[in-house]
């Protein structure tokens, strides 16, 4: 019976990892065939287009990178084709990772409140805010688009941080998280005398580093990815003010021809290369913050 | 009165902690603590015992400021304390939980009550180490919470009330998460530490023995009443009601309903004795005082005596205590509609309850003048083999025949059946019997105690 239970297991085993392998590849396979594609020529793209790898060693080349970085200097002849990398780097850094901060702060300052200060109509707040999450985003962008024109937001950075600053699904990720927190910390910590924001600096802070690691990577990601909002907050500013992502879209849109398939692939690759470097280095806090969100000593 | 820095001192307040007349009732109208009043002197070691779910810890945590008091008074060393944050009441609390910072070391856990009141470093370093060598914590100061036994985490957690040098011990159930053995021996170090330290302590626990053991003085409750205050060999001897007598002591007292007929009570067996009918007369004169004062304030008093009166009924190990109605969806919507229907229902539910305290009125006006039922409580260890009574006053004996033997070592328990009821007999471990054996038992009838069969009020219960 033991024998039996064993192998049946054994199989069962077997089938899921040979499914997810499977589905694994065939998730890579787009992206295995553009990373390597930003290291050929567009000749080999010509006489080889359905290869994954340049055809033969000699035929693997920087090219896509090397007319990717060369137009980073305003010329006045080549206007249309000037790409100013590391400013949409930068701006791109600061987007993501100001944005993102700024988001942890006021939505751990909120989960707080919400979870270990007692004070009137909170659940009812909570709830109204849970069902602004309702509300498609595609609704809502033509009023943010106001608002941000009426706090001088429009045409820059401001405009693509300040909206992300008024998210709710981080908080609500928080708010769970706190709620594992054992209220008898906090009543013991104020019965030591220590005031809320002591409490909420040396005592939930700590004890919330996977939840806000967890949001702070979702941000970061998603402000970096950030595309459709980028382009109508900063599409008719000064090309200085792009993003990384918007930008190199921008270059991908103006691929008309194969050669600058390289150039396409080689974009999408330096978009990629910071998210993935985040990701390597922080998948098991990515775990262990989001098996412990929600669950109760 | 005076005010003396925004808190109001009352010099009349004999006691160090002053509870009168305490109430704490939900928002959702759930009443979990009735009338609590409480003396508590310096240096006194208190326990509040009862059941779960008994308003044991709620009435713990108004002292301590974490829950608001509904009504009734609060004084801490003569200050009105009802609205004075729990940092300045001079307390220190150990919780169930132990509550230590998991991301500090022993050492941070016990220091920083100290730290967040600004006390220099130094003195901080001095106070932790003499805490640590009172608890035998000097060579786990570094460590974390994670990395600590039980007791030890339990230790760290009296540390940190010890090191503030508090006035008020509070103490939640502190030993309830420990294996039986730890609990004996951190029940002594705590008593050590009470006296060494020689903080006022209040103390809850769910486990009689604990309470029995460690303080000065128990408050019994139930159901969110006080049922007795005394010290722990009173409540024993002279249990207040049948809530008390049954939850007190181990194995539990023995009730059995018997009959009163001018002095005479006669059990169902056929054994009888002789009471005092002063007493009994005594008793129900005073209570058909009081039933006449509540009929007269029914609107006053009624529901609140008919809940006391539900709270002094004997208690059943692993019974649910408290029956709070799950509230349903739209309950409001619900009441707004059936207004009517929910008036006429309140005001039937009122009829009944007077017509209950009326027939206890009845009840005591007969009990004056006729026979009538009683419950008698014996304690297993009050009962003797006919041949080895060792008591005051020797009951008639019966026999009585022996179902089943517990073997605890030094004693035995011997369960047997008056008429139908169960009873249970401890025995000295040297007596020799055997399962299936006829035996000839008595009691000592000095030590009986008589309950009233509707209030289960004890007839000899305190003035």
């Amino acid at each position: 019976m033991q024998r039996r239970s064993k192998n049946t297991k054994r199989v069962s085993k077997t089938i899921a990892f040979i499914i997810l392998l499977i589905v694994s590849i065939i998730a890579l396979i787009p992206i295995v065939w553009g990373v390597f594609g930003s290291f050929r020529s567009y000749e080999d793209f010509f006489t080889n287009s359905s290869s994954f790898f340049p055809s033969s060693w000699d035929k693997f080349t920087l090219d896509g990178y090397k007319e990717l970085f060369s137009h980073t200097t305003y010329n006045e002849a080549d206007a249309n084709v000037y790409y100013p990398i590391w400013n949409w780097l930068l701006n791109s850094l600061i987007v993501s990772i100001g944005g993102t901060l700024l988001y942890l702060v006021i939505a751990s300052l909120a989960a707080y409140a919400f979870v270990f200060l007692d004070f009137k109509y909170s659940n009812v707040i909570f709830y109204f805010l849970i069902g602004t999450m309702t509300i498609p985003g595609v609704i809502s962008t033509t009023p943010q688009l106001i608002n941000m024109n009426m706090l001088h937001a429009y045409k820059n950075l401001l405009g693509l941080i300040i909206p992300s600053l008024g998210g709710v699904y981080g908080l609500f990720l928080i708010r769970q998280f706190f709620l594992s927190i054992p209220k008898d910390l906090v009543e013991n910590a104020r019965m030591d005398g220590a005031s809320n924001f002591k409490i909420f600096l040396t005592i939930v802070l700590p004890l919330g580093k996977s939840a806000l690691f967890v949001q702070g990577l979702f941000g970061f990601m998603g402000a970096w990815n950030d595309v459709q909002w980028a382009q109508l907050i900063i599409g008719n500013a000064p090309r200085t003010t792009w993003t990384l992502a918007y930008g190199l879209k921008v270059i991908a849109d103006n691929t008309e021809s194969i050669e600058s398939i390289t150039l396409a692939l080689a974009s999408a690759v330096i978009t990629m290369i910071p998210i993935l470097i985040v990701y390597l280095f922080a998948q098991s806090k990515i775990i262990e913050g989001v098996a412990n969100t929600g669950i109760k000593r | 009165m005076g005010k003396n820095n925004d808190v109001y001192i009352n010099e009349k307040i004999s006691s160090f902690i002053c509870l009168e007349h305490v109430d704490k009732i939900y928002a959702n109208g759930v009443k979990a603590v009735h009338d609590f009043c409480l003396d508590v002197d310096k240096n006194e070691f208190v326990a509040l015992v009862g059941p779960s779910g008994c308003g044991k810890s709620t009435t713990l945590r108004m002292i301590a400021g974490l829950e608001d008091i509904s009504n009734g008074n609060l004084w801490i060393n003569k200050a009105y304390a009802n609205y004075l944050p729990s940092k300045d009441r001079d307390i220190a609390m150990v919780f169930q939980s132990y509550a230590l910072y998991p991301n500090k070391n022993v050492y941070d856990n016990i220091s920083f009550g100290l730290k967040i009141r600004h006390v220099d470093k130094k003195e901080i370093e001095q106070r932790v180490f003499e805490t640590a060598e009172i608890l035998d914590l000097g060579h786990l100061l570094d460590r974390f919470p994670r990395e600590l036994s039980g007791g030890q985490m339990q230790r760290v957690a009296l540390g940190r009330a010890i090191v503030r040098k508090a006035n008020i011990f509070l103490m939640d159930e502190p030993l309830s998460n420990l294996d039986a053995k730890l609990r004996v021996q951190m029940r002594c170090e705590i008593v050590r530490i009470h006296r060494e330290v020689k903080a006022t302590t209040i103390y809850v626990t769910h486990d009689q023995t604990e309470a029995m053991t460690m303080a000065t003085k128990i408050v019994v409750m139930n159901k969110g009443f006080i049922q007795q205050i005394a010290k722990p060999m009173e409540a024993y001897l002279n249990p207040n009601n049948l809530f008390v007598a049954t939850f007190i002591g181990s194995p539990s007292m023995n009730i059995f309903e018997a009959k009163y007929n001018k002095g005479k009570i006669t059990l169902p067996n056929g054994t009888s004795f002789k009471i005092d009918a002063g007493i009994h007369n005594e008793f129900y004169t005073k209570r058909l005082e009081e039933l006449n004062n509540i009929l007269d304030n029914f609107d006053e008093f009624g529901l609140e005596e008919m809940r006391r009166i539900e709270s002094n009924q004997p208690y059943i190990k692993g019974e649910k205590v408290v029956k709070v109605e799950k509230k349903k969806k739209f309950q409001w919507l619900i009441n707004l509609i059936n207004k009517k229907k929910i008036e006429e229902e309140k005001v039937r539910t009122r009829e009944e309850m007077r017509k209950k305290i009326e027939l206890y009125r009845d009840n005591a006006l007969h009990a004056l003048e006729n026979e009538h039922p009683l419950y008698i409580g014996i304690r297993p260890e009050h009962f003797f083999l006919n041949e080895d009574f060792r008591g005051c006053k020797k009951s008639d004996s019966f026999k009585v025949k022996v179902n089943m033997i517990e073997l605890l070592g030094s004693e035995y328990i011997i369960h047997t059946n008056l008429d139908d009821k169960k009873l249970q007999i401890k025995l000295n471990g040297l007596v020799s019997v055997k399962e299936e054996q006829d035996v000839d038992v008595c009691f000592d009838e000095s030590l009986v105690q008589i309950f009233d069969i509707d209030s289960g009020l004890s007839l000899r219960r305190e003035k």
